[in-house]
């Protein structure tokens, strides 16, 4: 039994720009256990879904990703070839994306996308992968899979389009799901209906997942563990239920404080939002990324290295007031 | 510090042009040969029109035979080539801006219509659009000015009527792009008029792809009135053009190749010059304007 | 009751689309005899999922698209005989997407002056930085252009646009929903100092139920067209009547890991606005659909102190 599915230590990337280099992930480190969903939440910009694009080695070639550590599935992945490691992302890690409506080709067949990439890549026999696909699609809530496999993707609403996307990325019996914001293109009613699925085949496939999310409310009804991302770094990471109930760093409480809660925010009153804007990430960067909006910050804040808190039961913070009440 | 930022984005397009090599070399090219046009009267030694029929056929300065007065030599009928040349400038780059001009304000206004309202306004610009595809630019050109009778202004006419469809094709497609912005509809909340709307808010948010499409017009525009020239059917003798020089020196060209070698040159340099240009124009401002 | 601020009155719209190339022309009917009332200074939350007509509304009210049926007044008048130069002075919207709803070639100060540029106003100058000091965008950006601005700022000043003529009523369409979470916070505190400061009446339109029920006082469901609940928003979020709504909030996700998964009981069907159904929009998506809901439609009813259209809640 491997102890991990993903294990990356010190992840960066780093793109160039005509303004000069932006270090958009700067130093990250994530670890999935199996059968676990990680949520990597964050605002935009923050790194998150670079993250994800570095694990699948969706980047673009001008990008420079560098890791101490990338295991998966208990292989390193730092010592293969290039072919060995797209071989390997294809089999043991899928993605899912933001608007299904993009990523299904228009012109072909349901039943053709979904089993083309297996066909190939495991060299088993159109009926066998169709065979499969049923079961997926049928697995997905997709009613009467066998009739729509010969369908276009225009023949489907958009939450169905979603499930098509995911019995699709399941086809190859990856290890890891990636789904990068998989329900904020989609109306709540069928949001939920997702997110039902998704914590099923966590639950019934022991399917690990890493899920990039701006909604908190996303990451409250799915997540095991967290990891809050600003600015290129992880702020704030642990165990979901920890992290709601006692959020350590500055950053996470002012998010959670940000949002409106029916019954609990008393109505029309000033929410406390959190001031200024994200810092932008060209060229080198010294010290706490928040400490410009952070009503906690001292000119501490502003030394490197930020100082790294481990308060027990997995959790993580990178904070040098950690914890402390906002006067 | 309020003009900071605006300047920032000015001198890092500035900034942008100098390092392309495209608009450096064609840029200058370019503007010797608007100020070679621009200034053709100072800079000419003799007038272009003046005819000396002892003095035919000079060849240029590299030859044993060739006289200091005329550095180019003359033509058929003794004029001045250099001067010739030099005038010709004004032909081709008036030409070539009169008629870039005439069909971008139609084929922009026609696009612009067709992308904004759709429907059977697109219906019918598009179908215009077609048929002016199908046209054959030069014989429908050859019998309109044969027509009309050959001159500059037929000239820049007819072919302005003729070259429209790319800027109407490019219009309408922006325009269908924006125009269902969330900024189009707040400009009809404030109750802003149609022309506006297309014109001051539609019309700048396509700069530059207008400049590149101006840019290969007038390239393409050069190169015909130099065919029509050539054909005797664009700008009448005595006025200098180089479609016309060429024309002219065609009976000449066993025995002085340079009457064609020389104005052709010029057409090339400037077409190159143009879509230089353009080309690194468009690699500046299209994506990262976008 | 005094006139209401700003009153849509069975306001009905349909398209004729074709789905495919060469398909036949098939009705689709964004607005199904819509009535709303605001009153002055009042916040109306408009609710619901896509498809179900909130755009159309928005055009409708804001005088841009004419209803085939049924009326718009703004404070007692109606909409459609009221002169453009009148109409702007009175209603203004606000957009979800502040990269598209402001011009991207257009400087700051011209975005925010544009509508005195159009309607005359004295004092161009003063008027604007006056405008951008009240909803709080330092007046060095007004050289800008909005791409060198982040999308809170932006936000702000199309807020600033919608309100240098003085009107009396803002339409928000989404105005939060394209923003981060900690920005989302900034302009709906924003909304809500303005309201206060200004006296605006305002339609609140958003899918975030969380939103809604911290900046509006009523709040109207729709489903497809139609209006399917009308309450005042503490009933609304306490004692609600109507399916889709009890589903709408069983839906919404709260940052409170210990709900865990949102219970969903609709069925999988999506709403399709070109299905036609004699009976009960909702019927095909419904829990607690019945023979009846198939063919029976439903009006609108008061259910203690809401209005429903639902037989069965």
């Amino acid at each position: 039994m491997i102890e991990t599915v993903l294990n990356i230590q010190n992840l960066r990337v780093s793109l160039p720009t005509d303004r000069g280099v932006l270090h958009a992930v700067r130093g990250i480190d994530l670890e999935i256990k199996p059968g676990q969903a990680l949520c990597l939440v964050g605002e935009s910009g923050c790194g998150k879904s670079l993250t994800a694009m570095s694990i699948m080695g969706l980047l673009p070639r001008y990008a420079k990703v560098t890791t101490d550590k990338f295991d998966l599935v208990g292989q390193d992945l730092t010592q293969k070839t290039q072919a060995k490691l797209a071989k390997m992302r294809g089999r043991d890690v899928a993605m899912i994306f933001q608007d299904p409506t993009s990523a299904l080709n228009p012109t072909l067949t349901i039943g053709r996308q979904l089993t083309e990439g297996v066909m190939r890549s495991e060299g088993i026999s159109r009926k066998e992968a169709e065979a499969r696909a049923i079961e997926l699609l049928e697995r997905v809530g997709i009613s009467n899979p066998a009739a729509r496999l010969t369908q276009y993707p225009h023949g489907f609403s958009g939450g169905q389009r979603q499930r098509i996307m995911i019995a699709s990325a399941l086809m190859g019996q990856p290890r890891l799901l990636i789904a990068d914001e998989p329900t904020t293109a989609l109306d709540v009613t069928i949001q939920a209906q997702i997110l039902q699925l998704l914590g099923e085949l966590q639950s019934d496939l022991g399917l690990s997942m890493l899920l990039i999310t701006h909604d908190l409310g996303v990451v409250a009804a799915i997540a095991n563990e967290v990891a809050v991302m600003y600015a290129g770094r992880v702020a704030e990471r642990g165990p979901a239920k920890d992290l709601f109930a006692d959020p350590l760093h500055p950053y996470t409480r002012g998010l959670l404080a940000a949002i409106p809660v029916p019954g609990m925010t008393p109505r029309g009153s000033e929410l406390p939002a959190i001031p200024g804007r994200v810092p932008g990430l060209i060229g080198p960067m010294a010290g706490c990324a928040f400490r410009d909006r952070c009503a906690l910050s001292s000119p501490e804040c502003g030394h490197d290295p930020v100082p790294q808190f481990k308060p027990g039961n997995n959790r993580f913070v990178e904070c040098l007031r950690a914890g402390e009440a906002a006067p | 510090m309020t003009d900071a930022t605006a300047e920032t984005t000015r001198a890092s397009i500035w900034r942008k042009m100098r390092s392309n090599t495209g608009v450096v070399i064609g840029g200058t090219l370019l503007a010797i040969i608007v100020a070679i046009a621009v200034f053709a009267p100072l800079l000419s030694p003799h007038d272009p029109i003046a005819q000396d029929l002892t003095r035919r056929l000079l060849p240029p300065f590299w030859h044993d035979r060739s006289v200091p007065e005329h550095l180019l030599g003359t033509d058929h009928l003794g004029r001045d080539y250099l001067s010739r040349l030099l005038y010709g400038a004004r032909v081709s780059l008036g030409v070539g801006l009169g008629v870039t001009f005439v069909s971008g304000v139609i084929g922009i206004t026609l696009g612009l219509l067709a992308g904004y309202f759709g429907g059977r306004i697109d219906m019918v610009i598009s179908f215009a659009i077609t048929t002016r595809l199908s046209l054959p630019i030069v014989l429908v050109a050859l019998a309109a000015v044969a027509l009309g009778g050959a001159s500059l202004v037929t000239l820049i006419c007819v072919l302005g009527l003729l070259l429209w469809d790319r800027f109407a094709v490019v219009s309408r497609a922006a325009a269908q792009g924006l125009r269902h912005q969330e900024f189009i509809m707040g400009l009809h909340a404030i109750g802003a008029g149609l022309p506006r709307i297309l014109f001051l808010e539609i019309l700048p948010n396509m700069r530059a792809t207008i400049l590149v499409v101006v840019s290969l017009e007038v390239a393409n525009v050069i190169l015909l009135e130099s065919a029509l020239s050539f054909l005797g059917l664009g700008v009448r003798p005595p006025t200098p053009s180089w479609g016309l020089m060429i024309s002219e020196g065609r009976d000449n060209i066993l025995f002085d190749p340079w009457l064609i070698a020389l104005p052709g040159t010029a057409i090339c340099l400037l077409v190159l010059a143009v879509n230089l240009f353009g080309d690194g124009l468009r690699d500046i401002m299209g994506p990262a304007k976008r | 009751m005094s006139v209401p601020m700003i009153r849509l009155s069975n306001a009905r719209k349909v398209y004729r689309l074709r789905r495919r190339m060469f398909a036949p022309t098939e009705e689709l009917v964004a607005l199904n005899n819509l009535s709303l009332d605001v009153a002055e200074g009042q916040t109306l939350g408009l609710v619901g999922e896509s498809g179900c007509g909130k755009s159309t509304a928005v055009s409708v009210m804001l005088g841009l698209l004419r209803p085939d049926a049924g009326d718009v007044e703004i404070a007692g008048k109606k909409i459609g005989e009221m002169a453009v130069a009148d109409r702007v002075r009175l209603i203004q919207p606000v957009f979800q997407n502040p990269n598209a709803s402001l011009n991207p070639v257009k400087r700051i100060r011209s975005l925010i002056a544009q509508p005195l540029r159009l309607h005359g106003g004295e004092d161009e100058k003063r008027n604007v930085s006056h405008m951008m000091d009240l909803v709080g965008l330092p007046t060095r950006l007004a050289d800008a252009h909005p791409a060198e601005l982040s999308g809170g700022q932006r936000q702000r000043a199309a807020i600033a646009r919608a309100l240098i003529l003085n009107p009396k009523v803002l339409i928000c369409d989404e105005p939060t929903s394209a923003l981060d979470v900690s920005v989302q916070a900034q302009i709906i505190n924003l909304l809500l100092s303005l309201k206060k400061e200004l006296g605006l009446t305002m339609v609140f339109v958003s899918h975030d139920l969380g939103v809604v029920e911290h900046l509006a006082d009523r709040v109207a469901v729709m489903y497809l067209g139609e209006k399917i609940e009308e309450a005042t928003t503490d009933t609304l979020f306490e004692a609600a009547q109507h399916p889709y709504t009890l589903a709408l909030l069983a839906a919404s996700l709260l940052p409170d890991p210990d709900i865990g998964l949102p219970k969903q009981t609709l069925g999988n069907a999506a709403a399709d606005p070109f299905a036609v159904n004699k009976g009960c929009l909702f019927a095909p998506r419904c829990p607690i659909v019945q023979e009846s809901c198939q063919h029976v439609a439903q009006s609108l009813r008061p259910v203690n102190d809401s209005l429903v259209r639902c037989d069965k809640a």
